[in-house]
């Protein structure tokens, strides 16, 4: 258990370590991307996640077993190295560089754009990232299923007699993750592609007369420390922000009904 | 919101016709299925009083055997009518009665075209729904009101349907399922999720010969029997025989079933990869 606080120093450590773990794969190896927070430099020490990183192998290394296998051992490795780093962790992503041209477009602008990503080693292949037809379309639909999905199922906690405190982190952390992915949804929808920070500014040109207020709350939840969560402002939250998700799916129908 | 004289006379009917589907079902599949479905539309009835066009519900798949994954979770879907006044509030109620084990869709008349729109989500998210305009299609059960499943629209195509699951699969299943649980050398239960995870691709796959009776359990047969592409099958037999084995062993050393975990891992990307060839060139 980690007794100090985590800093931006760590991250970079985490980080590096990370890359030098990595490159052990060799030949096999055509980059490493990072993306999010930690590539936009506006982490915050000890909430954000790592490791929003994919990893580029060659084509080969997928047709042979014994290379694939290495490569697979060290990308392991390197997991278990960053989850003993304290750092929230996730693991990272790899594909072959000959699936860099069919990745899911949802993700597009985040993984193509020098301000949401940035190159850790290797060649800069972010130019040839691209998604085919079907998937575009697809995350141009994407935000109605979302609505009901993400949004909807909110209901079970608003429903929930009595809300601990593991409860009302999980509603905060839902409610952040709504908003951040039926934004960007809601924009594919209208043809808009953007990566996650631009989402809400980017919607409110397009739908000026929609009412966002909800939005600034759920951000202020963000420096609410676990404890101070209160039950009754979270349920009131999820209502109003299941109203601004039927507002918002109206607003978008009828655009799309329009074009 | 209180019970309606029109949703009340509906209430004897839907009993019977709940019993009646849930024993076809228990007698075709041979599992035990949980009546509370009739008690939960029941309550819903009484408690959205005359603001619900449809109701609909789709079983529950349970596997016989060894898979400790249903295929889908099944659910409800719930049609209200386009004119309520505050369908929020029917939401929040709708959902207050139904168990969280159970999916429900809930949608105004108007959205009904939604449902059969492909998306892109997180994986299990994608294995739940991903089908579910076949599943109504061919085992949704109207329990209320006109059967307005017609409204529903065409799902996609077969094949974009699976190059979606592939591409969903490969996105989310590489950190989370499989460098997280190689890492937390939670070896059993990955290759237990990758067989559910294949053969959930193969149901993809297996949309294009309109079967209506597939489960976890039949998958593989059916595959076997009616997909074309002679490679993928010869993976999947790999597979399989390697993840009875591990079932089959009583026990096992770490080392062995580490290793046996990443061969899985290797056999479930040359399915991917195949399956992936077979999506984009027919």
């Amino acid at each position: 258990m980690r007794q100090t606080p985590i800093t931006l120093s760590d991250y970079q450590r985490a980080v590096e370590g990370f890359v030098t773990g990595i490159r052990r794969i060799g030949g096999r190896l055509v980059s490493i991307l990072l993306y999010g927070s930690v590539a936009r430099g506006d982490l915050r020490p000890g909430h954000s996640d790592l490791m929003d990183a994919y990893v580029i192998l060659r084509p080969e290394t997928f047709e042979h077993k014994e290379e694939f296998l290495s490569a697979l051992g060290i990308m392991v490795d390197s997991c278990a190295e960053l989850s003993r780093s304290g750092i929230p962790f996730h693991p990272f992503h790899y594909f072959s560089q000959d699936e860099i041209n069919s990745l899911p477009a949802i993700y597009l602008p985040t993984w193509s754009s020098d301000k949401s990503s940035k190159v850790l080693w290797g060649a800069d292949v972010r130019s040839h990232i691209s998604s085919t037809a079907s998937s575009r379309a697809v995350a141009m639909q994407s935000f109605f299923e979302a609505r009901r999905v993400m949004g909807h199922s909110l209901s079970r906690y608003f429903n929930m007699p009595e809300l601990t405190q593991a409860d009302c982190e999980r509603i905060a952390h839902n409610l952040m993750s709504l908003k951040k992915h039926i934004t960007i949804l809601a924009c594919l929808s209208l043809d808009i592609w953007v990566e996650a920070s631009q989402a809400v500014p980017r919607l409110r040109e397009a739908l000026p007369h929609l009412d966002m207020s909800v939005l600034k709350k759920i951000d202020s939840f963000r420096d609410v420390p676990a404890e101070h969560f209160n039950s009754e402002d979270l349920r009131d939250t999820i209502r109003t922000m299941l109203i601004f998700v039927e507002e918002l799916r109206d607003q978008l129908q009828g655009l799309r009904c329009e074009n | 919101m209180g019970g309606g004289p029109r949703a009340n006379k509906y209430l004897a009917k839907l009993r019977g016709k709940l019993q009646g589907l849930l024993d076809r079902h228990q007698e075709k599949e041979g599992v035990t299925v949980d009546n509370r479905i009739t008690e939960i539309a029941d309550r819903l009835l009484s408690a959205t009083d005359d603001t619900i066009v449809s109701l609909f519900y789709y079983p529950h798949l349970i596997p016989k055997v060894k898979i400790p994954y249903p295929y889908t979770v099944g659910g409800f879907v719930v049609v209200f009518k386009d004119e309520v006044e505050s369908v929020v509030d029917l939401i929040l109620e709708t959902y207050r009665h139904i168990p969280p084990t159970i999916s429900v869709h809930c949608v105004r008349r108007s959205e009904l075209p939604e449902l059969s729109l492909p998306t892109f989500t997180w994986l299990d998210m994608v294995n739940k729904h991903l089908h579910m305009a076949f599943w109504l299609k061919h085992r949704g059960v109207v329990l209320y009101g006109p059967d307005v499943r017609g409204e529903i629209g065409v799902p996609p195509d077969a094949r974009t349907v699976l190059g979606l699951h592939v591409e969903v699969c490969r996105h989310f299943s590489r950190n989370n399922m499989i460098l997280g649980w190689l890492m937390s050398k939670n070896y059993v239960e990955l290759i237990r999720k990758l067989d559910w995870q294949i053969r959930c691709l193969m149901a993809s796959a297996l949309l294009e010969f309109d079967l209506p009776d597939l489960t976890t359990d039949t998958i593989p047969e059916a595959f076997e029997r009616l997909y074309q592409d002679s490679e993928a099958k010869d993976v999947w037999g790999q597979f399989s025989a390697l993840a009875n084995s591990i079932e089959s062993a009583s026990a096992a050393d770490e080392s062995t079933l580490r290793r046996t975990a990443f061969d899985a891992v290797w056999l479930f990307e040359r399915f991917l990869r195949r399956l992936d060839l077979c999506a984009r060139h027919p």
